[in-house]
């Protein structure tokens, strides 16, 4: 090969640049720092106390803001749009009727025994009589919100809708021309003392123990019969009785996967409280679960199922998880660095840097009113782990520096100059791939972006602040180097194990100092044909990526909440539901006997859908169904004569009847009626039970049941649309993977750009992408074949894979362009580039990736499999950046002159 | 039981709306604070008779959705007083229109009230056998409890305020409390505030503590006219409204209306009440 300078046929570079051989160009190379960068680390040392009382003060300012304003929104409606129309529908449909999500517990034994039922009646009074302190009772996503588009976090939560009057309008109360002259007593409206200690949470609670039986004597002719309304076990039957209570119980289609199993094993109590924050829900799920606990002997064993129940379950495991791990990770980064930098500055200055990054970041969620998400949990872990990177390249340089004999101020100064535009540009392009969460739709996710690029931005600032700050404290150490020894890297031919891993990646690609120039170029080739095969092999496995979201596979087998699903699926034929809602059209209402008709063919139809289990077996979907038929055909029974045939459990055969069946459920069974019917009939739910599936499968279901509406029902009378929390997080999942494709087709696009103007160079910039793409498809890859899919936990993977991996790209590239434009060499300016970066890419490589492969110790499978990606995806950056960036610069640039090349 | 317009031994709520005397007329001074003394004679006063009355309810939640009915109201109590009764017949909407209520409600509380249904499409009554009272009164926000005789004896009664104005009517404030565990199930309330105007006797307004669920329930009497009955007067609330609240947000809301008030009217026979004429 002739090198740039003519030189000799071997390639010219020495194994180290501190050994500097005379004729080697990156041993004259000495890289200029950034004038502004070396303006402001003088200015930072020279005021170092002032800007170490202003970054204490912020930062305090920050934690109090936090400590006291925070707010959390762990629930899955975090994730929905607003203005979506799932979310309007199902904001509609709880305007219509409450709450649909239920605490399910179910308790197994020999149901129909007398000692079971005496228990269960004590076990229903008791959660009847549920009594808690919820703050938020009785509140919904949108008054969440509504306090948070306050643009004051600061306001409590109560000071909310309907304020100024004691009924809202639109709720219909009082008109306010009698209002203003009326609550003239502030007793009428203050409620302070409301409830203090007093009442139940529970609004509904339905068990064997309450359920309705309208039964009637028909006392002949010419006596009038009697309509009996009552409870089924009221009072309890006698033991002589209870076969024919089975008997009876276990032919109710409407009890039957309700309130009891089909072979009277489980009997279930729903219990249906108000709205609440997740918090609350996870007091209520704690609290049903300590109450189960004092009735649970053998043969009443019980389990607690149930949407609700779910989300405080995983809530709990996962906060749980998150504490130990960012624990767990911390430590590992601790015991790296210490190992990295034997020095306690060496580990104090990064983790300080990130510490602050955490907490300015989530300081700025509390000011924005932005809340914490089951999202933006895992942004302190993610910040810890990015953060670092700025920290370590600049204590890496700073300690070469010091080793070459600058003085501590020097050497602060020249590391701040040097590595404080590359770090600026990682910032930025992370920033980008975090700050492209901001299009999509869904507020959560775009916070999650936004404080996230925030806490980023910070950990640069901060390692151009503190960091110098905090190293100014220091005296002599080289941070785990060691002094050179007469001008020779006491390394000399013994490497630091990062450097012999470095030495072994530039053999790898051909680019190892005094390779002979075939062998370079053979290695060269291969390498770039492993490139191709890798790029082929990756997008095949891309192509068999599965989008589905499953959170219950995320727990394991032990966990209970797990355990109550399986069960409750296996017997009681569901744990979650799906609402049909029917609308009438114009003047009509829901009573029209026409529209009823329908409903009866569409729950038929409903109940013949079959799913696979997860043995494999197929089973209907739909376990029960609850309606306005239920009373209709209920009603219609205790109300024909038994002359006229035993089939009565029908729809009635004229409209009148029906009409007045239906008039007589709000006043027969008003709790559940305002649960099943509008109040002006123009609106009525059909409550599917079903079991538990990943989320998208339910989308051959639901298009299944809107294909049958629309055969069933009569188009010109009523419209049928589906809601419900299980179809809600189901459009949820579908239309976020859309979101995120948008969010990362943006970053893409957005940090190519970056790329381009940080580089000055088309071609370059575009090089640059190369790299960066190939570890997020290589993961993608491997979540292909290994049959793990895209869902709502890993969604975010690709994005922020993509602001991780850029920065390997972007200081390997911003070191070999600086050292390319000066000395023309393309394979000089590359051993300069390992030198200057490698070891520290090497580092914060590592960092990462103890930091997220951490995670892999999670109880839960999502998170394990976060950790793994996101750990996987770093290491393979690294890799790709050592090896086939060196052989892509080496193909597309050639030695040239100076003058041709600082142009480059 | 569910007598919602009867004429005499009213609950301390509804009832009241309906017929009231001044509270001077049963010797009771404005200054008194014995709330037992005061629910008292609210519960034994005397009112009018043969009542016939059009009633408008409307129910409307918290999204402005309506539903409306009118019924034709006549009540009759007997001459001991000892029993009340009350027919409610719908008028519209069409498809329900026909639909008879019928109630036989008893004085003393340990006897349990009767109630017939007659639903046109059926064309005969049934016997309604249900011991529910603190459910919803046809789905409206007032329940079967509130149009019910209390026995004093089974509250907790405390004045709170001996005196204060709302509305422009001097009222006491008093508080009721379940104490049994008969009216702790019949009410579904951990506590009552009465409202009661001094010069009338009357509820000017009530709020409620629903244990189930914690929610607060508000009524609100207003349209008081005055009638009189032996030539002392008695006063009728025409308008009744009641709302559900949790939270500060208001759940649902039901405006009862009375239209065509009359009292001591020759066409409210016995007869009109017997279920085989339903």
């Amino acid at each position: 090969m002739k090198s740039a300078d003519g030189g000799t046929s071997t390639r010219t570079m020495t194994s180290s640049d501190h050994t500097r051989p005379p004729n080697d160009p990156a041993a004259h190379f000495e890289e200029q720092g950034n004038p502004f960068f070396n303006g402001w680390g003088t200015l930072v040392l020279k005021y170092r106390w002032l800007f170490l009382l202003l970054m204490i003060s912020i930062s305090v300012w920050m934690v109090m803001q936090v400590k006291n304003h925070l707010q959390v929104d762990n629930s899955i409606e975090a994730f929905t749009n607003n203005d979506s129309d799932t979310t309007v529908n199902l904001e509609e449909v709880r305007d219509l009727f409450g709450r649909d999500s239920l605490f399910l517990v179910m308790v197994e034994g020999d149901v129909f025994s007398r000692p079971f039922l005496e228990r269960l009646e004590l076990l229903h009074h008791e959660l009847k009589d549920l009594n808690l302190d919820l703050p938020t009772l009785g509140q919904r996503k949108k008054d969440r919100d509504a306090t948070r588009s306050c643009g004051a976090s600061l306001a409590p939560v109560e000071a909310k809708t309907n304020a100024g009057s004691p009924v809202s309008a639109s709720a219909g109360g009082p008109d306010s021309d009698e209002d203003d002259s009326f609550f003239e007593d502030e007793d009428m409206e203050s409620e302070d003392d409301v409830f203090a200690g007093e009442g139940s949470i529970v609004e509904e609670l339905s068990s064997l123990i309450n359920a309705r039986r309208t039964w009637s004597e028909d006392l002949g002719d010419d006596e009038i019969g009697v309509l009996h309304v009552d409870k089924l076990l009221e009072p309890l039957p006698h033991s002589k009785n209870l076969a024919t209570l089975k008997k009876t119980v276990l032919a109710s289609p409407t009890l039957v996967g309700q309130v009891v199993d089909k072979e009277g094993r489980f009997a279930v109590l729903a219990i249906r409280t108000d709205f609440m924050s997740e918090e609350d829900s996870a007091k209520v799920h704690a609290a049903v679960v300590a109450t189960m606990a004092k009735y649970d002997e053998p043969g009443f064993s019980f389990n607690v199922a149930g949407m609700p129940a779910l989300a405080s379950a995983l809530n709990r495991v996962m906060l749980r998880d998150l504490r130990v791990l960012l624990i767990f990770s911390l430590i590992a980064q601790f015991l790296l660095l210490s190992w990295l930098f034997r020095h306690p500055l060496g580990v104090v200055g990064p983790i300080v840097v990130v510490a602050v990054a955490v907490v300015w970041s989530l300081g700025m969620m509390t000011v924005f009113c932005m809340p914490m998400t089951m999202l933006t949990n895992i942004m302190p872990a993610f910040l810890i782990c990015v953060g670092m990177g700025d920290a370590i390249h600049l204590l890496s340089v700073y300690r070469q520096a010091r080793q070459q004999g600058r003085s501590n101020h020097d050497a602060i100064v020249y590391a701040v100059s040097t590595t404080g535009m590359p770090i600026l540009f990682t910032t930025l392009t992370t920033m980008a791939g975090l700050l492209s969460f901001r299009f999509s739709t869904v507020s959560a996710v775009g916070d999650m972006g936004t404080a996230s690029a925030f806490g980023v931005f910070v950990a640069f600032i901060n390692s151009l602040v503190l960091l110098p700050v905090l190293l100014t404290f220091n005296k002599r150490s080289l941070l785990g180097l060691k002094p050179l020894a007469d001008g020779v890297n006491s390394r000399g031919r013994g490497f630091d194990v990062l450097g012999r891993i470095l030495a072994f990646f530039a053999r790898l690609s051909g680019s190892a100092p005094g390779m002979p120039k075939p062998q370079a170029d053979r290695r060269r080739r291969a390498t770039l044909v492993a490139m191709v095969l890798l790029f082929v092999v990756s997008a095949l496995g891309a192509s068999r990526l599965g989008v589905w979201h499953d959170p219950l596979s995320w727990i394991s087998e032990e966990q209970a909440i797990k355990r109550a699903f399986v069960l409750m699926d296996e017997h009681v034929g569901g744990t979650v539901s799906v609402l049909a809602v029917i609308k009438a059209k114009g003047d009509h209402t829901v009573k029209d006997r026409e529209v009823l008709l329908g409903m009866e063919k569409l729950e038929e139809h409903v109940r013949q859908y079959k799913m696979i289990d997860r043995n494999g077996q197929s089973k209907p979907l739909v376990g029960n169904t609850t309606s306005v038929l239920d009373f209709v055909k209920e009603t219609n029974r205790a109300m024909t004569p038994e002359s006229e045939g035993t089939n009565a459990y029908r729809l009635p055969a004229d409209q009148d009847k029906v009409s007045q069946f239906v008039e007589q459920f709000s006043w027969k069974a008003p709790s559940q009626a305002k649960h099943i019917i509008s109040v002006d009939e123009k609106a009525t739910v059909l409550m599917l039970r079903s079991r538990w599936m990943e989320a998208t499968s339910y989308g051959p279901f639901t298009r299944s049941i809107e294909e049958a509406a629309k055969e069933f029902i009569p188009t010109d009378k009523a419209t049928v649309t589906l809601s419900g929390s299980i179809y809600t997080l189901f459009t949820t999942v579908s239309s976020l993977i859309w979101n995120l494709l948008r969010s990362f087709s943006i970053a893409f696009g957005v940090i190519t750009i970056l790329m381009i103007l940080t580089f000055r160079s088309f071609k370059l910039g575009i090089i640059a992408m190369v790299p960066n793409l190939l570890p997020i498809l290589c993961i993608l890859g491997i979540m292909g074949f290994a049959g793990i899919p895209i869902d709502m936990a890993n969604l975010l993977i690709a994005s922020i894979a993509l602001g991780v991996a850029v920065d390997d790209t972007i200081h390997f590239l911003h070191h070999w362009r600086v050292h390319y434009r000066r000395t023309s060499d393309v394979d000089a300016s590359i051993q300069y580039s390992f030198e200057h970066s490698g070891r520290a890419m090497m580092s914060t490589t590592m960092i990462l990736t103890v930091g997220f492969f951490v995670y892999m110790a999670s109880s839960m499978q999502h998170m394990q499999r976060f950790g793994m990606l996101i750990g996987l995806t770093v290491i393979f950056a690294l890799v790709i950046d050592l090896i086939m960036a060196p052989a892509i610069l080496r193909t597309l640039y050639k030695n040239k002159n100076h003058d041709s090349v600082v142009k480059a | 039981m569910n007598n919602i317009l009867r004429a005499t031994g009213p609950g301390w709520v509804t009832s009241l709306i309906v017929c009231v005397f001044p509270a001077l007329a049963f010797g009771l001074s404005p200054d008194t604070v014995d709330p037992v003394l005061i629910m008292d004679a609210m519960s034994e006063r005397d009112t009018g008779n043969r009542q016939t009355a059009t009633m408008t309810i409307v129910v409307e939640d918290d999204a402005g959705r309506r539903r409306t009915r009118v019924l034709k109201t006549r009540t009759l109590q007997s001459a001991d007083k000892s029993k009340t009764w009350q027919l409610m017949r719908f008028e519209s909407p069409a498809d329900v229109r026909g639909t008879t209520l019928l109630t036989h409600d008893f004085k003393d509380g340990a006897k349990q009230d009767d109630q017939w249904l007659y639903l046109p499409a059926l064309k005969k009554p049934t016997r309604i056998a249900s011991s529910e009272k603190s459910g919803s009164f046809m789905g409206t926000d007032l329940s079967y409890s509130d149009m019910t005789n209390k026995d004093s004896k089974d509250y907790t009664l405390a004045v709170l305020k001996p005196s204060v104005t709302i509305a422009g009517e001097v009222c006491w404030l008093i508080e009721a409390r379940p104490k049994t565990a008969k009216a702790k199930e019949e009410t579904g309330y951990l506590k009552t505030k009465f409202w009661i105007s001094k010069r009338m006797l009357a509820p000017v307004q009530a709020k409620m503590w629903v244990r189930e669920g914690k929610k607060l329930k508000y009524l609100k009497f207003s349209g008081y006219k005055e009638f009189k009955s032996d030539g002392k007067p008695f006063y009728v609330a025409t308008r009744i409204r009641a709302w559900t609240k949790r939270n500060k947000n208001t759940e649902s809301t039901t405006e009862l209306t009375f239209t065509d008030l009359k009292f001591d009217q020759p066409s409210v026979k016995r007869g009109d009440f017997d279920p085989s004429r339903l």
